[in-house]
Formats: C-alpha cells, structure tokens, sequence
C-alpha cells in the first residue's frame, strides 16, 4: 500500500462525529466497504443505525459486548450473509491479522490501541482515559501497518500534531495493542461459511 | 419512563465464572457490558463504585495549543458482586439509568459553573444593554424603595403592567432578600442595607443590588418573569470559562469554537454565528470578555483574569463534590 492507494481506499469513509464513537466509525466503515465485494446485499449502513446497533451513548461510548450479538441480528434482518466476530488474547498476532486482512471473506479487522498511542500522534492527553481507541487496520507490510483513524479531524487540531500518519512501524503498533485492556483485541465481519452468495449473479 | 423503572427493566447480570475475579476483571466486565467511558474509582466489599471520564477538547486559539482532557465525574453508578451457585455475578444498573444519572450529574456541574461564574460577572453582566432593559422593572421598583423608604404593588401597575405582574415582581424581590414587607408595604432588604453600607458610588450599589437579584435568581427571572435575555449571555459566559476551568487556563475561542462549546454544554442550538459574535462582543464592552484580533483578522473571545481568577477560587472547591478536579 502507498498514500495513492490509502487515500483512493477510504476516501469515501468517515471520521468521528463525536470524540468517543470510534467503535461505530469503524465499524460503518469496514461493513460498508463490504459492498464493494460482495454487491447485491442491503448492508450498507447509515451512520445513526451503526450507533444504535453499537450501543453508543455519549460519554459511555459503545458497549462491546453487545455489538457482534446485535450487528449479527441486524445482517440477519437484512438477509445478508455475514457475521460479525471478535477474539482477544496472544492468539491474535501480526501474522493472524494479515491473514483476516487477506481473507476475501472477511472485512478489514479492528483493533485497540492504549493511550499512548494518542502521545505518539502528537496529542497532548490530561487525565486518565478510560477508552481503548478503535483503527481499522488496511494493511501489513515492509514492516508497517496502514491504518484508518477515524479521530483524525480532531487531532489535527493540535498545533503539534503537523502530519498525520496513516501508517505506523508495526513494533510500535504492536506495543499499543497489547498494553489496552483488552489485550489484542480484534473485530471483524465476515462471510458466513457454506453460503452460496458468492456465486450468485445479482 | 422513570429511573427506576428503566433499572429493573434491563439490570445486566454479568457473569465472571467461578474463581473469585480481580478488581481489573470487574473493570473490564463492567466496561465492556455498560460502556468504555466507565472506571472504577473506589470499592468497599462486594460494592464496586463507578464513574464516568468524558472527554474534553480544548483548544486555544491564539497559541494553537490543543489538548485532550479527560474529566471524570463521580460517583455515577454501584455494581454488586454476588456468589452464587455457579459462581460470581456482577449486578448492574442498566445503561438507561447509568447514562440519566451521569446527566444529572453533568446537568448539575453545569448549573453549579453558572452560578460561581455570576458570582464573579454579576455586576459586569448587568451593563448589557438587553439585560438592562429587560430587568428595568426592577431597577423601578429598587429606585423607588430606595427614594421612599417604602412602596407598595399598586404603585407600579399601568402601561401594559397589571397588578398581578407587579406582585410577582416583589415577591421575586422579596424571595431574593432585596425588600423585606413590613404591614403590607415594601421595603429595603438585607441586600439593598449591606449595599448602601458599603457602596460609595450609587451606580455601583444599583448594579451590585440588581447583580444579586440574577445570581440568585436567573433561573426564577427567565422561567417565571419572562426575562429571557439573560440566559443566553450566561450559558455564553459558561461555554468559554467552563471549558477554561477545565483546561487550568483561559481560553481563547474564535466564534465557531464558541459554538462547539455552547453545543457540548446545552446541546445543539440554532443560534447564528453572526448572532453569537454580537453578543460576544457586547460581553467584552461589559469586560466580561476580552476581544482579541489574531493577525489572520478572525475574531477571538477570551475571558478577563480576574473574573477567571474570582470563577475558579469560588468554583473549584465545589466541583471536587462532582469528582472533578
């Protein structure tokens, strides 16, 4: 991947309307781009359903437990073959998010990065944050991993923050996901095994 | 719906296996079932107490500085822990009842800023030209029990005043300590004594007396008196000096980060740009405000140190009640 690719990649994907929505930015994002591959279903969705299917509320943010369990009966509402799953834990390495990355099947995965993740884009944090902060990871190679940030617009408010990376060496990604709370934590949709949806010409 | 309602309705259980867990195990659960704004400030035996962070952005316009704050309101909501058969439970309120408290909360840190802010601007505020005239009436009937020694209601009706008006005018008065009534007249209160005790300059103690009628009762005036011109200049003081409390330091703020903050504090309102400039600059020919010109020409609306010095000294010690601070 290089800045071409990223920026013809997510140029129609969004940022965060709120400070603690990146959950459901992300969400939309990698769920929407799934129309691209697999045209015919009704999955795309509007920024307001995604918040609700997520469970945002401002200031608690979104509760994880109940996104796959509500996200997967929505895709089943819509007649769409997909799923929504996550796992957490030393499973989940560089090499297993290459591989749901790869995976024509699956969408781009999420993960959680600790704070110190806002320090190195530049941000100036006070206080204790009690949020993991959500990326959608695009893609792994040469050593880096490109990543969509959806608090993009709001860190560039910051006069120190002059250029935001879409893509950081993967050692240091590496350390910001596993210091989270919940340690490698990834979230993806992907297709349902055995459906013949693939093959069916729309 | 009403709170306790929507907390029987949906109380999630959360259960967290057999082996007694941790105090980052209950965090956790807790976090991702209610939400990840969430923290654990303090515990007793099976009661785990929770708060809320919210996330502030706070921007200075004039030096570019820009930093994330995280401001934790507290206590919010308890979770029980419970042994049972098959093992440990976490009982919870549900997110309805969690989220309408953390707004009460907020709802009260807001209207607490007010009113230690009006403390501090109180007497600048009453220069404004629309709060003036609107809180003539009051200013009549100050005058005349000032003049007189005492008056009556009856005195003040005619023009569009009806003697209902006017009774509501001195009962608010009466209510605030400006008059007292004495065998069915008006006269000074405890308010007008101690002002024209310390005061030398008599346009000083009116606007000192009239000053003490909007901070204690601002909310009064607006809902019940009518006077609706005096809260938008409040809540526009609030949305630049509550921020700046957050921040340790006076903010600058161009108009539109005026807006963000009046949005964030009392939510989306329709107010134009070109109105909210007005009234800023009317705050800052009040000294409630500075005005500031940053070389791009764009106007920029400050607080003045000393209001922020006075806010923040009667402020603060009430906020840590919010666990802010």
């Amino acid at each position: 991947m290089d800045q071409i690719a990223f920026e013809l990649l997510t140029k129609d994907w969004q940022v965060q309307d709120q400070m603690d929505s990146c959950l459901p930015s992300c969400m939309i994002n990698i769920t929407n781009d799934l129309q691209t591959d697999f045209q015919g279903f009704k999955i795309k969705f509007k920024a307001k359903e995604m918040k609700s299917i997520c469970d945002y509320r401002p200031h608690l943010g979104s509760s994880p437990d109940v996104v796959v369990k509500n996200l997967n009966n929505e895709f089943k509402r819509r007649g769409a073959p997909f799923k929504c799953a996550e796992s957490n834990g030393t499973i989940n390495t560089i090499d297993a998010l290459r591989n749901i990355i790869l995976d024509k099947d699956k969408s781009f995965p999420l993960i959680s990065l600790s704070q110190d993740y806002f320090e190195e884009i530049g941000l100036s944090i006070e206080g204790r944050n009690p949020f993991d902060h959500v990326i959608a990871v695009l893609a792994i190679e040469d050593g880096k991993i490109w990543f969509h940030d959806p608090y993009k617009p709001f860190a560039m408010r910051s006069s120190r923050v002059k250029t935001f990376n879409n893509h950081l060496p993967y050692v240091t990604m590496l350390k910001y996901w596993k210091e989270t709370q919940s340690p490698n934590w990834v979230m993806w949709v992907e297709r349902v095994a055995g459906t013949l949806d693939r093959w069916l010409v729309k | 719906m009403s709170s306790t309602e929507s907390m029987t309705e949906e109380m999630p259980n959360i259960y967290l296996g057999t082996r007694q867990p941790s105090e980052s195990e209950v965090e956790l659960a807790v976090k991702r079932k209610i939400g990840m704004g969430a923290y654990l400030c303090d515990q007793s035996g099976e009661y785990y107490h929770f708060g809320v962070s919210t996330e502030k952005h706070l921007y200075d316009a004039l030096s570019g500085n820009f930093k994330v704050k995280f401001v934790p309101f507290s206590p919010i909501f308890t979770v029980v822990i419970r042994k049972q058969d098959d093992g440990y439970h976490i009982e919870a309120p549900s997110r309805i009842f969690i989220e309408s408290r953390l707004h009460n909360k907020m709802d009260g840190f807001r209207i607490g800023s007010e009113g230690s802010l009006l403390k501090a601007i109180g007497d600048k505020i009453i220069s404004i030209p629309q709060i003036r005239n609107q809180i003539n009436p009051l200013f009549e009937i100050v005058s005349n029990v000032i003049n007189y020694g005492e008056v009556a209601p009856n005195q003040f009706v005619g023009r569009g005043r009806s003697i209902d008006k006017a009774r509501n005018y001195f009962n608010f008065l009466k209510d605030v300590d400006i008059l007292v009534l004495e065998d069915g007249k008006y006269a000074c209160g405890p308010v007008i004594c101690r002002e024209m005790d310390s005061k030398i300059n008599v346009g000083d103690m009116y606007n000192s007396i009239l000053a003490v009628s909007i901070q204690k009762g601002h909310h009064y005036m607006s809902e019940f008196l009518n006077f609706t011109h005096i809260s938008p200049f409040i809540r526009l003081g609030n949305s630049n000096y509550m921020p700046s409390f957050y921040a340790g330091e006076l903010l600058a703020m161009s108009p539109e980060d005026l807006s963000n903050h009046h949005a964030s504090i009392y939510g989306k309102s329709a107010i134009p740009t070109s109105k909210l400039v007005a009234w800023a600059t009317l705050m800052a020919n009040a000294g409630v405000f500075k005005s500031v010109k940053k070389e791009t020409g764009k106007p920029l609306f400050t607080g003045d140190d000393d209001i922020f010095y006075d806010y923040r000294c009667e402020w603060k010690p009430k906020a840590r009640s919010f666990g802010v601070g």
